[in-house]
């Protein structure tokens, strides 16, 4: 199990503030050098953090309760994201929802066609429409173009 | 108050003002090994917002996990969401969550994603120390899931913490799995 990775903000400060008394040192700024140091030893006492460079990041193993508590929260948000993709379709884009809707529409039309249901094509657009219940003629018509090979 | 009119170099002297009003690097940590969390802790409380800066990846075996934002170690059913992300495809797909145990914000790409590729996310947290009102989060994130222009996803959104209490700690959690080796969070202070 992964650990937790810890970064103490207060102790980030405090080390910042160090490390900016050495590099002001290191440009004979001793004056500023000198404040960045006492700004670093008054954070340190107010903290009550003993070793800044230690706190400042650290990995923490979880414990029992946080381990229980994250499986809990990762199997939450694994049946969020089903109900999501459920709702999705999958993660099927509009365009792949619409060649499924298409290559259905073919289907159903070649299998009414092939049974001869209907003798000409204007028996067989309203049939069509019918079987699909759906108003959308002119969807239907490039259909059958298609399948006369008009189009 | 005048402001320099070339780049600053070491040894210039700028002024107060001009000092209190640029961000600052709260902290910067790079997980040296996968990580469960990225717990930031002992947050000060003097600047006016905050700005998370995030490249993720994760190592659960999937082409991506969300990312999860909890505000003091609260894991009550106090964070609400709304989030889009769109892709090189005609669809935009959309998450909204209420009274959820953390905040989604965002999504980053995981173990079947293209080696070494990582996600960027940017979250900020307005007004993030006032302790009268509920806070808010406004985040930007991208995956790479594919190398196909299909598998290239954006995406953004809100979320807020039904909580009066100022923010003192964030601890940002995936979905599943750990964030992977080289995730990197980067956290900084703005003034007001």
């Amino acid at each position: 199990m992964a650990d937790r990775f810890v970064i103490n903000c207060e102790a980030q400060a405090i080390l910042a503030l160090q490390r900016a008394a050495v590099s002001a040192e290191a440009l004979g700024l001793h004056r500023d050098a000198e404040q960045a140091r006492a700004a670093a030893s008054n954070a340190l006492l107010a903290s009550g953090i003993t070793d800044p460079e230690a706190e400042a990041e650290r990995y923490v193993p979880l414990t029992p309760a946080e381990t229980t508590a994250r499986t809990a929260d990762q199997t939450a948000a694994a049946t969020a994201q089903a109900a999501v993709d459920v709702l999705t379709g999958n993660e099927l884009t509009l365009r792949e929802r619409a060649d499924v809707a298409l290559t259905n529409l073919i289907a159903g039309a070649n299998a009414i066609k092939n049974g001869n249901l209907f003798t000409d094509r204007t028996v067989n657009e309203r049939g069509y429409l019918e079987l699909l219940g759906r108003t959308d003629a002119a969807l239907i018509r490039l259909l059958l173009r298609k399948l006369d090979g008009t189009d | 108050m005048a402001w320099p009119t070339t780049a600053v170099v070491t040894g210039d002297l700028i002024t107060a003002a001009q000092l209190n009003g640029l961000p600052v690097k709260i902290a910067d940590s790079t997980a040296g090994s996968a990580v469960a969390t990225f717990d930031f802790t002992s947050i000060p409380s003097h600047y006016a917002h905050l700005f998370f800066i995030a490249y993720l990846r994760g190592d659960t075996a999937a082409g991506l996990a969300n990312l999860a934002v909890r505000f003091n170690n609260d894991s009550g059913a106090n964070y609400d969401a709304m989030l889009f992300n769109i892709r090189d495809v005609a669809t935009l797909a959309t998450v909204g969550a209420a009274a959820a145990t953390s905040a989604v914000c965002g999504a980053f790409q995981a173990g079947t994603a293209p080696a070494n590729s990582f996600g960027p996310c940017q979250i900020w947290v307005p007004h993030y120390a006032n302790a009268v009102n509920h806070k808010t989060v406004d985040v930007r994130y991208g995956m790479k899931l594919t190398t196909a222009s299909t598998g290239q996803y954006t995406g953004g959104g809100q979320a807020s913490w039904r909580s009066t209490a100022a923010i003192n700690r964030v601890t940002l959690l995936p979905s599943a799995g750990n964030f992977d080796t080289g995730s990197r969070v980067t956290l900084y202070g703005y003034p007001g």
